[in-house]
């Protein structure tokens, strides 16, 4: 019964609602993910180069 | 660019993934909570460190940086709960979680509608919550756990006086009835009109905490009314309020 209703969950799901549910929420995230990685690649280049 | 471009190779991506996830579930866990006005403030601080530092502006710099090592502190002592509940679900959260079908989203809010719609005409108080994103861990386990398959007259049934239940709230998530009898949040809103009695102020305190759906049903008037995100709609017909729900709870496609 588990394994039927998880099989349905896969082929009900869709790319575009997984895209467009809480969407601003998601761009955000991934803005301030990108920022904080870059600075933080960035601080962290600088301490091997000295 | 070029430099950028380099930069970003395979592992950098996993990483960019995994930051993203872990910030997207913290935006999830603190949205409809207090907790995001202090976020927000941090936010524009973040904001203006950066800023200061690009604009070669030291002494700024210097005040934010020395007041960030201090509001670390501060932060783990003002989110202590919300740090504590997240960690707990953290290890207890369902990766595979099965969302319930549109047609049994539709069953459920037939199922509430008419239970609604029956108590209100018999001046039955009711508190109903329909748990979304957000956990409602705290708030079920101070009820009674039922687990139950929803039905209108399991709802009247737990509502009517003197069952032992009919004092508290009911937690319905998904298709069940997880727990009834339960104690919710009341809230500290000025701007709540004074007549309105506890289940009212529950039903608000909750949808102030989480990302709940709670229907009340005055048991003095009678009327229906739906708090979400802290807003209190009274005088709600049956009708309106199925409009309401589906619009709320339908699966987004």
């Amino acid at each position: 019964m588990r394994f039927k209703q998880f099989k349905e969950y896969i082929e009900d799901l869709s790319v575009k609602k997984m895209v467009t549910n809480n969407f601003w929420l998601k761009l955000v995230a991934l803005g301030i993910a990108i920022i904080t990685w870059f600075y933080v690649n960035g601080e962290l280049t600088r301490g091997i180069k000295v | 660019m070029v430099g950028i471009l380099k930069a970003i190779e395979w592992k950098a991506i996993i990483e960019i993934v995994i930051l993203w996830f872990v910030i997207y579930r913290i935006f999830l866990f603190l949205k409809g909570t207090k907790a995001v006005y202090l976020l927000r403030g941090i936010v524009i601080l973040v904001i203006a460190f950066f800023f200061f530092q690009k604009m070669n502006f030291y002494v700024l710099s210097w005040f934010l940086t020395k007041f960030f090592a201090f509001f670390l502190i501060l932060i783990v002592i003002i989110f202590q709960p919300e740090l504590r509940e997240g960690l707990i679900r953290l290890g207890k959260r369902h990766i595979f979680y099965i969302e319930p079908k549109q047609e049994e989203i539709e069953k459920v809010i037939r199922e509430i509608v008419s239970a609604t719609s029956i108590m209100s005409k018999k001046r039955i108080g009711a508190l109903i919550a329909i748990k979304r994103e957000i956990g409602l861990k705290n708030y079920i386990e101070s009820g009674v756990i039922l687990n139950a398959d929803i039905s209108s007259e399991l709802l009247q049934n737990i509502f009517s006086p003197p069952a032992p239940l009919h004092d508290g709230g009911v937690i319905i998530d998904g298709v069940k009835i997880i727990s009834a009898g339960c104690l919710f949040p009341l809230t500290d809103n000025p701007n709540l009109e004074r007549a309105l009695g506890m289940r009212h102020r529950a039903a608000v305190g909750l949808s102030e905490a989480s990302d709940a759906v709670v229907i009340v049903v005055s048991e003095e008037r009678g009327t229906i009314s739906l708090a979400i995100n802290g807003q209190l709609t009274r005088n709600l017909s049956p009708s309106d309020l199925q409009t309401i729900l589906k619009g709320q709870l339908g699966r987004k496609e």
